[in-house]
């Protein structure tokens, strides 16, 4: 019995003890990181959106309909005219453009989710990484409280500073996805032989369309490419137990933060990187969060003074 | 908070969370257990997926699509896509088209429902579209480190015919 109620007590700390004022500067500084990377992303897409969405466009909807990985995929824009899919995307662009600077929060990141899924299901046969993982967040911070810091709402009006619940909860599971995200990321990976024998890296290095420059000479270091693929697996298969140990926690993500701007540098990928990062902002301590805040004002500081 | 709103929270955590952390093995028994019940509820907020970057094998060239377009005219032109080097200032046009060529590649309907359905909707007066499927294969570390092809070269491509075909008259019957 008594240890049934040490876990139900942990539990409840976890969910609802844990909370304090200091997640809500948390939630703030990853409102705009993460609302950014993704404007960012979808301000790639706009361009394409007739390709992608349109019922002229790469995917008519009557095959759509028919495919079973559309089953529950449920979307407005087969019934929209081409001007009103543009349209919605702008507005779907505004509105991240909203969240990021914290004006009418609330009701911006529901809208965000809510048009981010009528696009999503409407082809998923152009959905990538980014997509599936920033899905989740998009819809946890659906209730997250995010603007209790540096936002427009907080200064037009009285923004409440009592982290209430239900952000809580939403803030927790934001940071257990990205333990699972990484956990089966890792153990996905011991399936395949080429990440037991260490060739791993050399293969993601020699795909064709994400070299960003010639790395030959790096053949000459099988040993350090070997070596690579073993910490990158021990990486992601700790990360879940390491990252709530706190002498592990900031050499976790300090290695997760040069791993994803590798990925950056050396595969192509610019935005998943940056966005998997902005999501570290949520694992960080109070005193972390004011030492960047510091670095950030001095930065600003010193363009201040070059600009005069 | 009262113990009795915790207890129905707590409970629906839980629910939540073994949709979270079962859903992306999907080939494991107890997910396809769970599957009518939680495939409604994950597929539809979007939280449906597999967690595999780059796994089981890392090994994933890029599939391009090779056309050739015949026209009425009896004139014919050949196009790639994507094209191999992007062309666009976002990379990430590029990686979604990259995602698309191998979705559209999946099936012989597939082909002819998406793309070969837009170039005949978008060229013009083509009558009928030859399709290969592109792959590259990636240069082995000993090929490298011998000196005989850079890390940016592939090894060899693999070019697979998928078929003909041809776009419908105005009436809708093929050409």
């Amino acid at each position: 019995m008594s240890v049934l109620n040490t876990f139900w007590n942990n539990w409840c700390f976890f969910w609802f003890g844990s909370k304090s004022e200091d997640d809500l500067k948390k939630l703030s500084i990853f409102r705009i990181l993460f609302y950014s990377v993704i404007l960012f992303f979808y301000i790639s897409r706009q361009a394409d959106v007739l390709f992608f969405f349109s019922e002229n466009g790469i995917l008519p909807s009557s095959y759509m309909k028919g495919l079973d990985i559309f089953k529950y995929h449920p979307s407005i824009l087969p019934l929209l005219s081409d001007g009103m899919i543009i349209f919605l995307h702008i507005i779907f662009l505004i509105l991240l453009f909203f969240c990021i600077i914290g004006f009418f929060t609330k009701s911006s990141t529901i809208l965000v989710y809510f048009l981010h899924m009528m696009f999503i299901n409407r082809n998923m046969g152009v959905m990538f990484g980014v997509d599936m993982i920033s899905t989740f967040f998009l819809l946890y911070l659906c209730f997250a409280q995010t603007n209790a810091y540096y936002s427009i709402d907080k200064k037009i009006s009285k923004v409440r500073k009592d982290h209430n619940s239900i952000s809580h909860i939403a803030y927790r599971l934001m940071q257990i996805q990205l333990c699972v995200v990484y956990a089966y990321s890792g153990l996905e990976k011991l399936k395949g032989t080429r990440w037991w024998d260490g060739s791993a890296v050399w293969d993601v290095l020699t795909i064709g369309n994400m070299q960003r420059w010639d790395l030959s000479f790096v053949s000459s270091f099988p040993m350090l490419l070997a070596v690579s693929v073993y910490i990158v697996l021990l990486w992601e298969i700790y990360f879940p137990v390491l990252i709530w140990i706190s002498k592990w926690r900031l050499p976790m993500l300090i290695f997760g933060v040069f791993m994803h701007l590798g990925i950056w540098l050396f595969m192509n990928l610019p935005t998943f990187g940056f966005m998997m990062i902005s999501y570290y902002v949520l694992f960080l301590e109070k005193t972390e969060i004011e030492f960047f805040i510091k670095k950030i004002n001095k930065l600003k500081k010193t363009l201040a003074i070059i600009k005069t | 908070m009262s113990t009795k709103i915790k207890i129905l929270i707590s409970a629906f955590l839980l629910f939540h969370l073994l949709g979270v952390v079962t859903s992306p093995n999907q080939s494991s028994f107890l997910t396809q257990s769970l599957l009518e019940i939680y495939r409604p509820y994950m597929t539809t907020l979007g939280l449906f997926h597999s967690w595999g970057f780059f796994a089981p094998e890392p090994v994933s060239p890029p599939i391009y699509i090779d056309y050739l377009l015949e026209r009425k005219n009896g004139t014919t032109e050949s196009k790639r896509f994507p094209n191999e080097v992007s062309p666009y200032f976002f990379r990430d046009r590029q990686n979604r088209r990259l995602t698309l060529s191998k979705f559209i590649l999946t099936s012989d309907d597939s082909v002819k429902s998406t793309l070969v359905r837009y170039l005949c909707n978008t060229e013009k007066d083509v009558s009928s579209v030859k399709i290969w499927r592109v792959m590259y294969q990636q240069p082995s570390l000993e090929s490298v480190k011998s000196g005989k092809i850079k890390m940016t070269d592939s090894d060899k491509f693999h070019i697979h015919p998928f078929g003909t075909y041809y776009c419908p008259d105005k009436n809708g019957d093929p050409i």
